[in-house]
């Protein structure tokens, strides 16, 4: 456990499944803190699920998560999720939807204090969205929606970053900017970051995990032209474990 | 106008009491549009007919003193939110066969317990139409104390349940009790249920509690704004229902009902011309 207090993430022996169908199968990789690690894999390989596992969303079945040397869920750890997975009638506004990863500081009456509303100001700005801000969240388009789920995670300050394909339903202009934020927080912030887009991370990322049920921890200089071309190598997988 | 509410002592306090009603449930009524459980909502005003039947069955078929039906329908409701809550997250049961499920269980053993009873059939028309000036002075009280709580709950509890229903994930991240406080909701629900059933009756709660949000939701953004909105279309609602029931000797309930309907269509054409005007210039 001493060991795993330095690291950001140490994933041991993880094994997961829902009822019958086993998902995860002993699954071994560590992060160290400031490091940035892509999530390769073909649908259904089990990357959404590793990453609710990370956020104590799920509960392991065999081994053990530990995340700066505690088990999940984690304060200090931030999520982006896929924007589609929200009601976009939902009236909320863009500045109220980054104001709820601030809900660990309401006060008694259920308000939230000044500073909280200036750092969720602030978070929007950083992401260049402030001017959404009194937007309605379901009228934003998917890239400006995205970069408002980015200032939710980053308003507090987070020291592991969890995405989950964040670029999968935004247009070239907002991947960019998406990925420029990105390297803003490199090194300062641990970054796992869940994506079909292996051409675009590999020259960011410093670790390459590649999912399909089993997990293959590589360099991104050892992933080979099949993952390249958006191919998962399983038949390499194998071989290797 | 107003004075026959002045003039007749019993429209007075129905007066009152639809007012009442409308506050709990013009606050309730914008967290079950936005969640999208309108049918939840139906489901335990429907099985509340077991708790008021278990009540009259057992006071009047096996003579043991009891507690106004009101209270078994408090009961019936918060064991049936409780139900269909648990139902889902303990044994991952669909969310719509469960509220069915509740919905048919609620209404056959009301049915059964009140056939069993000798004399139902005049409270029975009540409770599934529902009658304002059948409200009685404890009614009152306890109408009273239950909007109170609920207000103080949605107070404190507003930017939880906001965070809980929008993305329920960021909120367990947050460190909030997600099931705990869903689970408070739909207690909420249950109980603004039994409270609406008072006025518009079993049949029509879900209109009461669906219509006045959906309307305030056309012209406001935020939900504690919708929230706002929300009471003042029921009060309307409700006034208007009244009015129209004494005018043209109509069921209170029903009134109440149709008034909320013809209110939601003006407000729906009125968007529709203003979201037009917007797009034309």
């Amino acid at each position: 456990m001493r060991q795993s207090v330095n690291k950001a993430i140490d994933v041991s022996n993880l094994w997961f499944g829902y009822d019958a169908e086993s998902v995860l199968h002993d699954v071994t990789f560590q992060v160290e803190q400031g490091q940035f690690l892509g999530i390769i894999g073909p649908n259904g390989g089990g990357k959404s699920t590793l990453l609710k596992l990370l956020l104590g969303l799920l509960q392991p079945q065999q081994g053990s998560i530990s995340i700066r040397g505690k088990s999940p869920p984690v304060p200090e750890v931030a999520y982006v999720p896929q924007t589609l997975s929200f009601d976009r009638q939902f009236p909320i506004t863009a500045l109220e939807v980054v104001l709820g990863a601030q809900s660990r500081h309401l006060s008694f009456l259920g308000r939230y204090r000044s500073e909280d509303v200036d750092c969720a100001r602030y978070a929007l700005e950083q992401a260049g969205v402030l001017e959404y801000e009194s937007h309605l969240f379901g009228t934003l388009s998917g890239g400006i929606s995205q970069r408002v789920l980015i200032a939710r995670a980053l308003v507090s300050n987070p020291s592991i970053l969890l995405l989950d394909e964040p670029t999968s339903c935004t247009d070239q202009e907002a991947e960019s900017q998406l990925f420029e934020i990105i390297e803003t927080l490199k090194g300062s912030t641990t970054i796992v970051m869940v994506t079909h887009h292996i051409e675009v991370i590999a020259p960011l990322v410093e670790k390459v995990l590649c999912i399909h049920k089993t997990a293959l921890v590589m360099d991104p200089k050892e992933m080979c032209e099949h993952l390249s071309f958006g191919l998962y190598h399983i038949p390499e997988m194998k071989e290797r474990r | 106008m107003i004075s026959f509410f002045t003039e007749n002592p019993l429209f007075l306090s129905a007066l009152l009491v639809g007012l009442l009603v409308s506050i709990l449930g013009g606050s309730i009524g914008p967290f079950v549009v936005v969640k999208r459980i309108a049918f939840v909502s139906g489901s335990i005003a429907h099985s509340v007919l077991a708790g008021i039947g278990l009540f009259i069955y057992l006071e009047r078929a096996v003579g043991i003193p009891m507690p106004p039906p009101i209270y078994g329908a408090l009961l019936a409701a918060i064991v049936s939110a409780l139900c269909i809550s648990r139902a889902k997250r303990f044994f991952k049961e669909r969310e719509d066969s469960i509220i069915a499920a509740v919905w048919a269980a609620g209404m056959a053993i009301g049915i059964i317990l009140l056939s069993k009873t000798p004399g139902y059939t005049s409270e029975i028309s009540s409770i599934l139409i529902g009658n304002l000036l059948w409200v009685s002075p404890q009614d009152c009280l306890l109408l009273s104390l239950l909007t109170l709580m609920s207000l103080i709950f949605i107070v404190l509890r507003f930017q939880k349940l906001k965070l809980v229903l929008f993305d329920p994930d960021e909120a367990f991240l947050q460190g909030i009790a997600i099931h705990k406080l869903y689970e408070q909701l739909l207690i909420l629900v249950a109980i603004s249920v039994v409270a609406l059933i008072q006025v518009v009756g079993i049949v029509l709660v879900m209109t009461m509690l669906t219509l006045p949000p959906l309307l305030s939701g056309l012209f406001c953004r935020k939900l504690s704004v919708m929230i706002g909105a929300s009471i003042i279309f029921s009060m309307i609602c409700t006034l208007s229902g009244l009015s129209s029931a004494y005018v043209l000797n109509f069921p209170i309930g029903a009134s109440i009902t149709l008034c909320a309907i013809v209110f939601y269509g003006v407000g729906r054409c009125i968007r529709w011309i203003l979201t037009n005007r917007l797009i034309c210039t």
